[in-house]
């Protein structure tokens, strides 16, 4: 069994990143060990680091949560265990645990000086493998590489049920088979560290030890559970229905354990919303999946259809992967978001892939986007969708509950007209409560702050809404033809809301502006469904093709905000000549942008605006309506900008 | 001298100043980092300057915020136990029951006797670095070959053994 355990820590230890030896050097584990503590006490870091060292251990410290989080996700294999302190001034030690439990699947030991009783439950029921009290003495920390070895049994036996499953009271045959196996996957998971999501998606079983539930995968997942719908979600079912190779239904059950925990949580106690602002700006992932989880909560309840929700979370996901900007999750209740930790980021892949082909049709629509390449977009397109969603989606079901009811159904069917005009006024709702979110959400920059986006984050949001009575407020995207823009649209909503919800403007014709945005807009989303952008087609307003409009928009919405970097210039914004952009997002840039795009975007306008006139009608009247809305917000915009990249963080109740 | 750090040393443990977490301390020091307690304790004087400023302050207010109090004293006191500085703690747990007691003078009056403490531990073991460090300077001029075999059995029945074959006698006092 140490052996198995050692293959990691070998290779760690001798610092390649190759097998290392992973046959020959069992004895030396735990030496090697990569251990990163948290404690905003430098004296007690500076002594802990003294004893893991004596230990053998290979130690990073920080004295901050929020840069904790931030390595363990950019390493993502870099740590095999995370010694965490409880109180720490920037994040509860225990919503740290919950953020790595659900991201990177690593042990995670607390520590205290409060050894009382409740506070030691406390640890457990989040999920950590051990709880030492302060002062550490080193022969506990000797000891911590059993938590390691431990979780990695556990996650050995889901990889290869067949072997290990029903050896586990035999040692010798367990670690004879699982040695070879976990040595093998290591020596894998070594080499393909930064592809371990793809190739756990191509390759089956042998390849690792131990699942990674990346973005996608975790969005496949969420939408498998809202399908079946959350009561009745079994593994079986689920894994069925999220179609991965490699998954096992183990895998599946025991992360469909920790979803109902985190809803559980979710619903029970709402976390302060301030939590995560600091890193949750980090991991782009973070947001999608907490989009994605915001979906999922809001699926849950019944209001998202389980595609749109999927959809939406791989969107969000995706886009988290892609774009920071992606996090469309600010605006969703932060709450959600943090408390759901993302999904493992890596999913992106997986999922969004994934998602496009099991999802529904919206998902494909979005893919199918004339023109626009579908491979990617869809995903990024859902990601930033979903980040939009969830921010979306946790805004809308608490504000506008209501709408989102009926947006449901009017984006389900298509057809929703009159979604639109619900559409002005939800968004304002949602913008600000939006806002609001995303304020929270620092990291949230990317709410495009082009109105236009934001309309079109709108209506792509409607068509979220489905799932969240945010969609309710796009409808007006429905109506537009962007039927399918539930779907795609999503996705883009999903960052479109999340600008627009942040600028709190106006659903502004973000048709165009995210057709621009999209096109505009190099980073991930742009492959995702902004082919349209470029084309005249993505504007396609017809109902089809209003929905890779749509998802356009959100995209460019969601590229502004997620991309927080990234202007609104981007990507064209197509917007119709009357829309404004405002451009909220992040940065001034979004906001000149956006200007910008209504004008310069040539082609996308026309293009946009032939398509979506010419199939849109519906969508044009909306977005006229949005507009107009938008104007009166004052589509300047710029005021709006939120503090973080571009957001006018004022307006936010942050 | 020698002994007359060992006797200082073994004064601080009798006295109560410090306690086993300051050998775990001790027993961390090595070759690479042969003045790791002293560097340990520096950093917690440094650090925790700042609780007890800002303990100072919260007690100034009217009324007193308990729970302020109290979770600054737990962070003050999580350092204090890491360098094993007994009464400190001691003091520490005093305060944070008046705290939960919400006993407002009795609160003001154990803080004083904290930093009494605190202030008291940090001059012995200011004390106790600065002979360390004499010590160890004349060892290292010392060429005591000779000397330490002549010497050996005779320090060593007086120090208890304690490495006392480094030391010539004569040197260190």
């Amino acid at each position: 069994m140490s052996s198995s355990g050692g293959g990691s820590w070998k290779s760690s230890a001798a610092g390649a990143g190759g097998c290392g030896g992973d046959g020959g050097v069992p004895d030396q584990f735990p030496a090697g060990l990569r251990v990163l503590v948290v404690d905003d006490d430098p004296t007690c870091l500076m002594i802990l680091e003294k004893m893991l060292r004596h230990c053998n251990y290979e130690v990073t410290k920080c004295n901050r949560a929020e840069v904790a989080l931030s390595f363990l996700r950019e390493n993502k294999y870099g740590f095999d265990v995370v010694i965490s302190d409880v109180h720490m001034p920037d994040m509860d030690g225990f919503k740290l645990l919950e953020h790595i439990g659900l991201e990177m699947d690593l042990p995670v030991i607390m520590m205290s000086a409060d050894d009382s009783k409740s506070v030691v439950m406390k640890g457990v029921t989040h999920g950590a493998c051990d709880y030492l009290i302060k002062p550490v003495r080193i022969e506990a920390l000797r000891n911590i590489w059993q938590h390691v070895v431990r979780k990695r049994k556990h996650e050995w036996k889901d990889i290869e049920p067949v072997a290990d499953e029903h050896k586990p009271p035999e040692e010798p045959d367990y670690s004879s088979s699982a040695n070879e196996g976990h040595n093998w996957k290591n020596t894998k998971r070594r080499k393909d560290e930064e592809d371990e999501a793809e190739e756990r998606d191509d390759s089956s079983s042998l390849k690792k030890p131990r699942v990674v539930w990346s973005i996608e995968l975790h969005q496949q997942f969420v939408a498998a559970v809202n399908q079946l719908g959350i009561d009745k979600a079994v593994p079986k079912k689920i894994l069925e229905l999220m179609n991965v190779p490699g998954l096992t239904r183990e895998n599946v059950a025991s992360h469909l354990q920790k979803y109902r925990l985190y809803l559980r949580r979710l619903s029970g106690s709402p976390h302060p919303g301030g939590m995560n602002m600091g890193f949750m700006g980090g991991p782009d992932a973070g947001y999608g999946s907490l989009n994605g989880i915001d979906l999922q909560a809001l699926a849950a309840s019944g209001q998202l259809p389980a595609q749109s929700l999927a959809t939406l979370q791989a969107v969000a996901l995706g886009r988290s992967n892609n774009t920071k900007s992606a996090i469309s999750v600010p605006v969703i209740d932060q709450r959600n978001i943090f408390s759901f930790e993302n999904p493992k980021p890596g999913y992106t892949e997986v999922q969004s892939q994934h998602f496009s082909c099991t999802s529904n049709t919206n998902s494909k629509q979005i893919n199918l986007l004339p023109g626009i390449p579908t491979n990617m977009e869809p995903k990024q397109f859902v990601s930033l969708h979903q980040s939009g969603q969830h921010s979306f989606g946790s805004m809308n079901n608490q504000v506008l509950v209501p709408l989102g009811g009926q947006s449901q159904s009017q984006v389900q069917s298509n057809a929703n007209g009159h979604i639109g005009s619900r559409q002005p006024v939800l968004s304002n709702d949602m913008f600000t409560r939006g806002e609001g979110v995303d304020m929270a959400r620092s990291a949230y920059k990317p709410v495009v702050s082009v109105s236009q986006a934001s309309s079109l984050v709108d209506f792509s949001m409607n068509n979220r809404t489905d799932s969240s009575s945010s969609r309710s407020i796009y409808p007006p995207r429905g109506s537009l033809g962007i039927p399918n823009v539930r779907g795609t649209s999503l996705p883009l909503q999903g960052e479109g809301n999340l600008d627009t919800n942040v600028s709190g403007r106006g659903i502004a014709p973000s048709y165009d502006v995210f057709n621009d945005l999209n096109q505009n807009r190099n980073w991930g989303l742009q492959d995702v469904g902004l082919t349209f952008d470029h084309s005249p087609h993505s504007i396609h307003v017809g109902p089809n093709t209003s929905s890779p409009l749509l998802p356009q928009h959100n995209r460019s919405l969601g590229c502004e905000v997620g991309g927080h970097d990234h202007n609104l210039t981007n990507g064209k914004m197509i917007f119709r000549p009357g829309v404004e952009t405002r451009t909220h997002h992040n940065g001034s840039n979004g906001v000149h942008q956006l200007n910008t795009y209504v004008k310069t975007e040539s082609h996308n306008d026309g293009s946009f605006h032939n398509t979506l006139y010419s199939e849109q009608y519906g969508q044009d009247d909306l977005l006229a309506a949005i507009l107009k809305q938008q104007q009166k917000q004052g589509v300047g915009q710029p005021e709006n900008e939120f503090g973080f990249d571009g957001y006018a963080l004022d307006d936010l109740p942050v | 001298m020698l002994r007359q750090i060992a006797n200082t040393r073994q004064s601080l443990f009798d006295q109560g100043y410090l306690d086993e977490q300051f050998i775990q301390l001790e027993e961390l020091q090595d070759n690479s980092n042969p003045n790791f307690v002293e560097e340990v304790v520096t950093l917690f004087y440094r650090d925790s300057a700042r609780f007890l400023s800002r303990l100072d302050q919260a007690l100034e207010n009217r009324p007193l915020d308990f729970n302020k109090l109290d979770g600054l004293m737990h962070q003050f006191k999580g350092s204090s136990t890491s360098i094993g500085a007994k009464k400190v703690k001691t003091e520490c747990t005093h305060f944070r029951n008046y705290c939960n007691a919400r006993n407002a003078e009795e609160c003001k009056r154990t803080f004083q006797n904290v930093k009494k403490e605190y202030t008291t531990l940090r001059k012995k073991l200011e004390a106790y670095f600065q002979l360390s460090k004499i010590c160890n300077d004349e060892n290292e001029d010392i060429s005591y070959t000779w000397v330490h075999e002549y010497h050996w059995d005779q320090l060593s029945k007086c120090n208890g053994g304690e490495r006392s074959s480094t030391e010539e006698p004569q040197v260190c006092t």
